[in-house]
């Protein structure tokens, strides 16, 4: 093999940047000669155009097959060099990028000498990697053209449609028996105070009438399998007991004998069995109450288009296969029932912000009329209490954002009203944080609705079917009494169980229970999960606006990935090989994205790698206890020979130092761009996750007689970019600490530190340590040995 | 045919009673039937009644497309009718003025199809506009990304961290400008202005102008050698005026695309930067150049800028040398700013006491009379950033209300009372200067009463932000702005990402202040909606 080898091997000057502190034409000097090196260059700027070409000529002159630039982070050029070698007909996975500006003259810049031998040390490192490379493929797999929405409500029926409308079928589950979600239980919108039917049935009508779209109501996802570009979803929905052909006639409820609270309306009375969910809301359709209906059948003739059967029983499965999915499961309103406020809410004259909604539309179930349980006469003092379920000391801590301008809106519609009505709003911090919310407060405050900044202790029945609130006010610090008819309780938004669906789908949520985004700032609407993305209150509280704009937005990302018919993956993905697995299921349980399959029965039994699910993060290779995964990229051999380079000389003097791509080795490349100096002592090795990491690698590094190792990951829980890696590595070393102790190793010098892409302090602090105790133990040798006159004798 | 029938929508949000209406058009002799909300099932079933009639002279009285959601659209074509927005009237005189009007008029002859440009462009460079621009061009679009500074990046790349996670902000938003500058469907069109834009959805022609960097793009490789030479130094306006800087300079160190330029005004024609560059790349002979583009839609992420505190004099902005706004604070405690990151005043003083006075220019009916609604948790952030830097360091907020609503940003909140920041409800009257130069705060404590003065070594100015001021070379008609210069969407909820003219859409702060994550979305969003509407022109033609 090393015969083949023809490496080119390019050293850059970068400006000053490197040789202003290590001579790259000596590096070059001493490196021509190494092993498999067929040409050395130094240039100026190897990522110059003049550069490029340069390497280009010498990939045909001298038929390299294999490349080390010696140069910046690989955060920055690997791309344009893989690319140059892709053009050149080399596979582009044949090259190893060498990091002597960010690691080593930036951070050593007034140790000249040292960082020159280090530069030296980690070329050599760099070729002894890049033999051990093996040309990889890019994947290309195959995308089923269809998404899945789960949701119905505003944000999940702007995805659906503006997914449809560019030629993709969408399937659109919700699991009422009506599209509209929430909405559909909202009078009118702030800040423009519209009716929420001229909004959300517009959309609702559209989409039940896209021939595009698939409306499954009445049904939950119940399994998805799969990953990006082909999920396969099955979809449960109770069979339908009343079919397409009903005509809304209303024959089939005026015959039903049995008579329920009717759910859709507290306080509005009784239903029959069979009713129709929503006056206004699509599909627009008679349902039976399985629960209640008692199968006497006066129904089915009563319908005089045979729209009827009762004998549908159970469920329907169906089975999707599509290449994405929206998750828009919205929320759930925040219930006193279960809370502090639960004795509060039982009070007949309180209730929340939902139920006045209700009670606010004229075709509510009071006519538009604000009667409260029953009340006869409309209250004349009315008080509204904000961050209900909100910024609580215990339960939910998140600001729900929308209760704030929705008791404005309710606040101005009761002075609209009731003009008599005397209104006041009981408030932590009043958050209109956008443009027209501000406005609306500024109109409340005009509209003569007082505003008292407290926190409301209690509340008691008063006389005459009163309420007496008593609150610590904020401002003065003292202690109000007000005797109210009214009491609304502004309630919040929680994650409801829309987030049961988290089991099904492996997304996780925050500790606020809302789904989790990749990134809060720059990836807001992609999951963990490639291909699954969120859309709406489902991820956090938000107003209709918003909700839709992020409808919208995983339509963007979608229609993105369906413009190809394929997707191409990266070749830094792991395999297993046959001959050696032997069926442990070590992987299959570490593997944080189920990319692991166990195929095969009894001693055939076998590990197989998903290639498609593959993330590559390498912690099954980093857990197999018999060699059989092969981290691609990131192999054994390659980090096995990269150790023995790094500590070839001088070994106990040296920290060896495992970082992993995302976060600790960008934490080295910043402490680099901020100049942060530490001793020259660290040799890095990359891994895409600290918890590709072996136990191995470590006793390796020890026998070999290393000073000090450390292994660096994200910080716990949530930063790792593989979900659970850098806990997976935590518990490696862990148990692996009492090992080396037993075999005469100090645990001390194995360390385990997480540090983020931002930390280039913490790095600089954590090298210095390490390499402190080195220099401590050394000195203590040294004067062992001083003191001792027989140590040197055999 | 002229159509003597109105099928009236009885939307619950008609300015007029719908019965008055049908009562005047049948006065004036029109058969006038009002009918459930059409987009209900009840209307729906009506609509579909009437138009399964052979005849149907029928005109729809309904909403116009900004709120229908293509739902007319959807509607079988045997079912479309002639649809009239009576919903956007005021009141009934103007229903039926448009009624009546639209009875009259013959059928409108078919609008000839323009050919539809499957190009796009993107006005801005700021995090949103580079999201669209991403995802229309990962969407397999052609995609011009306009931006009039030196680089990509806008105000997120002059951030020190981000809140609520405190990541650090160019290290996030650096591999997405590159991955902006190295997608092949993207033309980087970087120091670039717009000087004319005409036509329409489908088809608007623009002329882009190009100023002159006086180095070569491409033979420039970003080495920076020019600005060693350089004997010209003046300001830094990226550093906000608080780092010197040479007159051929790389605007900032991840700056997209990495080119040098000279800002010629203060050159004074050496010729160092010349003999000095080895590419020759520099040449003082350019001249702005002229690019013509045609694209179908247009993305408007043009962004805000942060409100000048000096015109509210009480809080003695650029008088104070202690008295620094948020942003400046930002590029301070930034490790590439003018300080390396040290916390210190820009008189060269640790910083012990620092203070952040909320709703500068925000909330304030004689400035921004709306809520910012950003500045509290960055504010927030700036205090945890300060306690990083300095642990001693006595940090005190300024409040109104503290607006903490966003995902993760009342627990941010949390976290900085905990660590001991603390929070004074009452903006400050005014800030002067003390004996020994330092801003001194004057106070009321509204909680607990009482007036108080609080001498510190930094106020920070929480500003808020304003529209920026230039408006777009429209030719014919431009999108609506509010009356305080921001973007208006076609519909504040159901189209908040179109503006009111159809094919130019809008993303991020250039309609009102918003976060990164939500400038974001609208990016993202916009992307979606441009692709629904090119999707649509081209079924078209």
């Amino acid at each position: 093999m090393s015969k083949d080898l023809r490496i080119g091997l390019y050293i850059c000057h970068c400006g000053h940047n490197i040789a202003g502190v290590i001579s790259p034409e000596a590096l070059a000097e001493q490196a021509r000669g190494l092993p498999g090196v067929a040409v050395c260059r130094d240039h100026l700027y190897s990522c110059s155009e003049a550069g490029q070409k340069d390497i280009a000529k010498d990939i045909q002159q001298f038929g390299l097959n294999r490349m080390v630039v010696a140069a910046c982070s690989p955060k920055l050029h690997e791309p344009t060099f893989r690319r140059l070698l892709a053009e050149n007909g080399v596979n582009p996975y044949l090259l190893e990028i060498v990091n002597i500006r960010e690691h080593c003259s930036w951070v050593h810049a007034r140790e000249p000498e040292a960082a020159t031998v280090k530069a030296l040390e980690l070329i050599r490192m760099g070729l002894a990697k890049v033999r051990e490379a093996r040309p990889l493929a890019e994947r290309q797999v195959p995308l089923t053209r269809a998404a899945l929405v789960i949701g119905g409500g505003p944000a999940g029926l702007r995805a659906a449609l503006d997914i449809a409308h560019a030629g993709i079928p969408v399937t659109l589950v919700e699991r009422a028996p009506v599209l509209g979600g929430m909405a559909n239980r909202l009078y009118k919108t702030f800040p423009q105070g519209q009716s929420i039917v001229s909004l959300i049935n517009p959309m609702m009508a559209a989409a039940t009438l896209n021939p595009g779209i698939t409306v499954l109501t009445d049904s939950s996802v119940t399994g998805v399998g799969g990953h990006l570009g082909n999920y396969r979803v099955k979809v449960t929905q109770a069979r339908p007991r009343v079919t397409e052909d009903c005509d809304l006639c209303g024959e089939c409820a005026a015959v039903c004998p049995v008579e329920v609270p009717d759910d859709r309306e507290p306080g509005r009375g009784l239903r029959a069995a069979i009713y129709r969910p929503s006056p206004t809301a699509f599909p627009a359709r008679y349902v039976v109450d399985a629960l209640h209906c008692d199968r006497c059948g006066l129904c089915v003739p009563a319908c005089p288009r045979q729209a009827i059967t009762l004998t549908a029983e159970g469920e329907i499965e169906h089975t999707l296969d599509v290449g994405s999915i929206v998750v828009a499961t919205g929320f759930a309103p925040f219930t006193p029932a279960g809370s502090r406020y639960e004795a509060w809410a039982a009070l007949p004259q309180v209730i929340t912000t939902v139920t006045l909604e209700r009670l606010l539309d004229p075709q509510g179930p009071t006519g538009g009329r604000v009667l409260a349980n029953g009340a006869t006469v409309e209250p004349q003092d009315i008080a509204l209490v904000l961050c209900v379920g909100s910024r609580e000391e215990e339960g939910n801590r998140y600001c729900s954002r929308v209760c704030c301008p929705t008791a404005l809106k309710q606040a101005l519609e009761l002075k609209a009203r009731l003009p008599q009505a005397r209104i006041r709003i009981y408030y932590r911090d009043i958050r209109t944080v956008k443009k027209e919310w501000e406005a609306l407060y500024n109109r409340a405050r005009e509209a003569g609705i007082g505003f008292m900044r407290a926190r409301v202790r209690d509340i008691r029945p008063g006389e005459a079917g009163s309420l007496v609130i008593e609150a610590d006010q904020e401002l003065g610090q003292w202690v109000s009494r007000d005797r109210v008819d009214l009491m609304v309780l502004a309630v919040g938004m929680t994650p409801g169980d829309g987030a049961t669906l988290r089991e099904v789908l492996k997304l996780p949520v925050g500790p606020d229970g809302f789904f989790m985004e990749s990134h809060p700032k720059l990836r807001p609407l992609e999951t963990v999960l490639d291909g699954i993305y969120l859309a709406g209150a489902c991820q956090g509280p938000k107003d209709l606006a918003e909700s839709i704009t992020q409808g919208s937005g995983a339509a963007g990302k979608i229609l993105a990935l369906m413009a190809h018919d394929t997707i191409t993956l990266d070749g830094l993905i792991c395999v297993v090989d046959p001959e050696l697995c032997i069926g442990c299921e070590t992987c299959f349980q570490e593997c944080p994205f189920q990319a692991v399959e166990m195929v095969g029965e009894g001693k055939t039994r076998q590990a197989r790698i998903i290639e498609a699910a593959c993330k590559g993060c390498g912690v099954c290779a980093g857990a197999c206890p018999s060699n059989a995964v092969i981290a691609r990229g990131f192999t054994d051999e390659m980090i096995l020979a990269q150790i023995d380079e790094a500590l070839a000389v001088n070994p106990e003097e040296k920290i060896l130092a495992f970082c992993c791509n995302w976060c600790s080795y960008a934490g080295a490349d910043f402490a680099g761009v901020s100049r942060m100096q530490y001793p020259p002592a660290v040799r890095i090795i990359r891994t895409m996750c600290a918890g590709r990491v072996h136990p191995k690698f470590i006793l390796h590094a020890f026998a070999r007689g290393a000073g000090q190792v450390l292994v660096s990951g994200c910080h716990p829980p949530g930063d790792c970019h593989y979900v659970s890696g850098n806990l997976r590595a935590q518990a490696r070393i862990e148990k692996l600490r009492p090992k080396l102790a037993k075999e005469g190793i100090d645990p001390a010098r194995l360390r385990l530190e997480w540090i983020s892409a931002t930390e280039g302090k913490t790095f600089q602090r954590v090298i210095q340590a390490m390499a402190e105790e080195i220099e401590g133990k050394r000195v203590k040798g040294e004067k062992g040995k001083s003191q001792d006159p027989t140590s040197g004798l055999p | 045919m002229t159509r003597r029938k109105v099928l009236i929508c009885a939307c619950p949000d008609l300015a007029m009673d719908g019965r008055e209406l049908a009562a005047r058009l049948k006065q004036a002799g029109v058969q006038a039937d009002l009918a459930p909300p059409l987009c209900t099932p009840d209307g729906l079933a009506r609509l579909r009644k009437i138009t399964a009639a052979k005849a149907r002279p029928w005109l729809v009285a309904a909403c116009g497309p900004e709120i229908h959601a293509g739902f007319f659209q959807a509607l079988a074509p045997e079912a479309r009718l002639p649809v009239v927005d009576v919903r956007s009237c005021a009141d009934l005189e103007s229903a039926v003025g448009a009624l009546t009007l639209a009875l009259e008029t013959r059928e409108p002859p078919e609008i000839p199809a323009v050919p539809v440009c499957r190009e796009v462009l993107v006005v801005g460079g700021g995090v949103g506009g580079c999201q669209a621009a991403l995802d229309l061009a990962n969407a397999g679009f052609k995609v011009y990304l306009a931006e009039s500074s030196l680089s990509i990046g806008g105000t997120m790349a002059q951030l020190d961290k981000t809140f609520p996670t405190l990541d650090c902000s160019i290290c996030i938003l650096g591999p997405k400008l590159v991955e902006v500058a190295a997608h092949p469907n993207i033309e980087l069109l970087s120091y670039a202005s717009l000087s004319r834009i005409a036509g329409q959805a489908g088809s608007f022609e623009v002329e882009v102008t190009i100023k002159p960097r006086y180095v070569n793009m491409s033979k420039c490789v970003g080495c920076a050698t020019c600005t060693t030479v350089c004997p010209v130094i003046v300001p830094s306006r990226w550093n906000l005026g608080l780092k010197p800087r040479k007159c051929i300079r790389i605007i900032f160190a991840q700056a997209v695309p990495l080119r040098a330029t000279i800002e010629k005004d203060y050159c004074i024609d050496c010729q160092m930067c010349v003999q000095a560059c080895e590419h020759q790349a520099i040449n003082l002979l350019y001249r702005p150049s002229q690019r013509r583009l045609t694209v179908g839609a247009i993305v408007l992420a043009t962004g805000a800028r942060p409100f000048d505190p000096t015109i509210k004099s009480e809080y003695g902005y650029g008088c104070i040398p202690g008295v620094v706004t948020n942003l400046e604070f930002e590029r301070i405690v930034c490790p590439t700013g003018p300080t390396l990151g040290s916390l210190i005043t820009p008189g060269g003083q640790p910083v012990r006491r620092l203070a952040f006075i909320q709703c500068v220019g925000s909330r304030d009916r004689r400035f921004l009379p709306y809520c910012s609604g950003y500045c509290c948790t960055a504010s927030i952030k700036e205090a945890m950033l300060a306690l990083e830097h300095e642990p001693e360091c006595e940090v005190t907020i300024f409040y109104n209300d503290i607006r903490t609503s966003g995902k993760g940003f009342e627990e941010l909140y949390l976290r900085a009372q905990a660590a001991g920041v603390r929070f004074i409800k009452g903006l400050p009257g005014r800030i002067q200067a003390g004996d020994d130069g330092r801003p001194v705060i004057c106070f009321e404590d509204q909680e607990r009463g009482g007036r108080g003065e609080l001498a510190v070594d930094m106020a920070v100015l929480a500003v808020g932000l304003e529209a920026s001021g230039e408006p777009l070379p429209f030719v014919d008609l431009a999108p609506a702005r509010d009356g305080l210069g921001f973007y208006q969407a076609r519909h504040p909820i159901l189209h908040p990402l179109e503006s009111t003219l159809p094919g130019v859409f809008l993303a991020g702060t250039c309609q009102g202040p918003r976060d990164i994550s939500e400038t974001v979305c609208q990016g993202s969003g916009a992307a979606a909606r441009v692709i629904r509407l090119l999707t649509d022109l081209a079924g078209e033609s």
